[in-house]
């Protein structure tokens, strides 16, 4: 990933003020993402101060992630049981029907 | 590419030879025969399509961990090949089987399922030999007969004008598909012959003229289909070795895609797949009977077709990689956004591909041997081979696979150029659009009852 940075054309609006990358010149939208920007492609030329910035803003990404996973996971259930639902109001044949019926299985199973 | 007229001489031979009636192995092949018994309507299955490719994407972005991914893209195993021996025994090969079919393209029978020519070039090229470019690795520049031909003849080495790019092979691609749909090819041995010859004369000239490298690596669409989609298999070659890789794992790379001129080329390679289909369903019939009678040309309809669709799919592209900015926030142009996300296109159109071809290539091989082994005096009946009916739905199943592949290597490739794991996810809400839309059209088309395309 580090050689290929030069290949990054950018443009950016007038009225703001990128981070600029010290070592690529890619300018970066916040200072956050410089941070990890750095660390992931010039890990070695930077100190160790640097390197606990880096670790310290991919953690608290990670944790930003962790609730945006959890709306990707409401997202998956919501659209699995839209086509549920639109399966069982639309198949009548005894294939489909024997489909949704398997999905079904454990609570039919239950009973 | 489509094959229509040597599936409909297919089906009327399966008729009178084994009374098989119907249109297992008319247009489209396999796809259509299995979309046609489906018992759900057809709005559904279009929407289940679209729902698996958005549904995989939002699996996919499950997947966060930064080291993970550069784990799967980089995993490789590589060993020394002395390739550059073999390569000369098998030009020398093609080089005889170029001559070949040239010569029973015009010397041996007329019926297209008998005459080797023919079968070579569609069924043992263009299905099962394309195939393995994108399923195994690129062994083209190892083959092309024309390339052997040109180092062989002396060149004049002029600098190839560097502003016109890939677009020559841009035009070549599209210029091709619409002989391949406006024309017999697939029906009639002398003409298929004749533009062998044609192609044959135009790339030895080119060749001549511009250097046989600056010709088979930027003007010469064949050479360059195969280099794209041997990027999507799991052997790379590097210098003098072999590297197996994940496949489509060598697609993230950067500068694969370099420019307005080589998007514009994976997309037409997308596109043309598309047409292929799109020609033979009642719809684009309609659109045509009625362009024909508001007074339009008749012989323009085809090529104004492929060039709108063109433009269509590349205005999609060209949107999405736009709106990539802003979902992102990112300071990147939507040109390097284009560029870099263009090579996640390919498994699409390999996906397509295979799904096209593969029943197709399993159905007539008896009928390639017979024809290879005897070109002059083949059997009068070839065998062919009838497929199973769940055959189409693993046509269909070629097409998601495809899709699949495709979200995964847009993700990988959104990871190594945004800097922001959330800000890689975010860029790539619209392609998933474009994607999940792609995917309704075509199995659209493969679910559309085949009709004659009007006019040809």
């Amino acid at each position: 990933m580090s050689s290929e940075t030069a290949t990054h054309e950018t443009r950016v609006p007038p009225d703001e003020s990128p981070a600029e990358c010290p070592y690529c010149q890619r300018p970066l939208e916040s200072a956050e993402l410089l941070t990890l920007h750095k660390g992931l492609d010039h890990w070695e030329r930077l100190d160790d101060d640097e390197r606990e910035r880096f670790r310290e803003t991919y953690a608290a990404e990670s944790e930003s992630l962790r609730s945006f996973r959890l709306k990707l996971l409401g997202l998956l259930v919501v659209l699995y049981f839209a086509f549920l639902f639109v399966y069982s109001y639309v198949t009548t044949d005894p294939i489909s029907a024997g489909m949704v019926a398997t999905a079904r299985g454990p609570i039919v199973g239950a009973l | 590419m489509r094959t229509r007229w040597l599936r409909r001489g297919l089906g009327v031979a399966l008729a009178t030879t084994v009374g098989f009636v119907g249109r297992a192995l008319a247009h489209g092949g396999s796809l259509r025969a299995a979309t046609g018994s489906l018992s759900i309507p057809t709005w559904l299955f279009l929407l289940t399509g679209g729902g698996v490719v958005g549904a995989s994407f939002l699996l996919a972005s499950f997947v966060t961990d930064r080291a993970f991914i550069r784990a799967v893209h980089e995993w490789r195993r590589v060993a020394d090949a002395p390739l550059a021996v073999a390569r000369r025994a098998t030009r020398a090969v093609s080089v005889v089987a170029l001559f070949g079919v040239v010569a029973v393209g015009f010397l041996g029978p007329t019926d297209p399922l008998r005459n080797a020519a023919i079968l070579v070039v569609w069924v043992g090229w263009w299905a099962g030999y394309v195939a393995t470019v994108y399923l195994l690795g690129n062994s083209w520049p190892a083959l092309n007969p024309w390339r052997a031909l040109a180092e062989w003849l002396p060149s004049l080495d002029r600098a190839y004008p560097e502003r016109f790019g890939a677009w020559p092979s841009v035009v070549g691609l599209l210029a091709l598909i619409w002989l391949e749909v406006v024309s017999p090819l697939a029906d009639e041995p002398r003409l298929l012959a004749g533009v062998v010859v044609g192609y044959s004369v135009a790339t030895l000239a080119g060749a001549a003229v511009y250097g046989s490298d600056a010709w088979f690596d930027r003007v010469d669409p064949v050479s360059r289909v195969f280099r794209y989609y041997g990027r999507v298999a799991p052997l790379q070659r590097t210098d003098d070795r072999l590297e197996l890789r994940p496949p489509g794992a060598a697609l993230t790379e950067p500068r694969l895609v370099d420019g307005r001129d080589e998007i514009a080329f994976v997309v037409a390679l997308l596109w043309v797949t598309t047409y292929d289909g799109f020609v033979g369903t009642p719809v684009w019939a309609d659109l045509a009977r009625g362009a024909v009678g508001l007074g339009v040309p008749a012989v323009a309809v085809y090529p104004a077709g492929l060039l709108i669709g063109f433009a269509a799919f590349l205005g999609a592209y060209r949107l999405a990689s736009r709106s990539a900015r802003e979902t992102a926030e990112t300071y990147l142009t939507p040109d390097a956004i284009a560029r870099r996300f263009a090579p996640s296109l390919l498994p699409i159109a390999a996906g397509y591909h295979l799904a096209h071809f593969l029943g197709y290539f399993l159905s007539l091989s008896p009928a390639l041997t017979a024809a290879v082994t005897s070109p002059l005096s083949p059997p009068l009946n070839p065998v062919l081979i009838v497929l199973p009916g769940w055959f189409g739905g693993l046509a269909v199943a070629f097409v998601l696979v495809g899709h699949l592949v495709a979200v995964w290597v847009a993700h990988a490739t959104a990871y190594e150029v945004f800097p922001g794991r959330l800000q890689a996810v975010r860029s790539q809400y619209p392609f998933v659009v474009v994607m999940v839309l792609y995917t309704m059209s075509s199995l659209w088309i493969v679910s559309a009852p085949d009709v004659t395309p009007p006019f040809v």
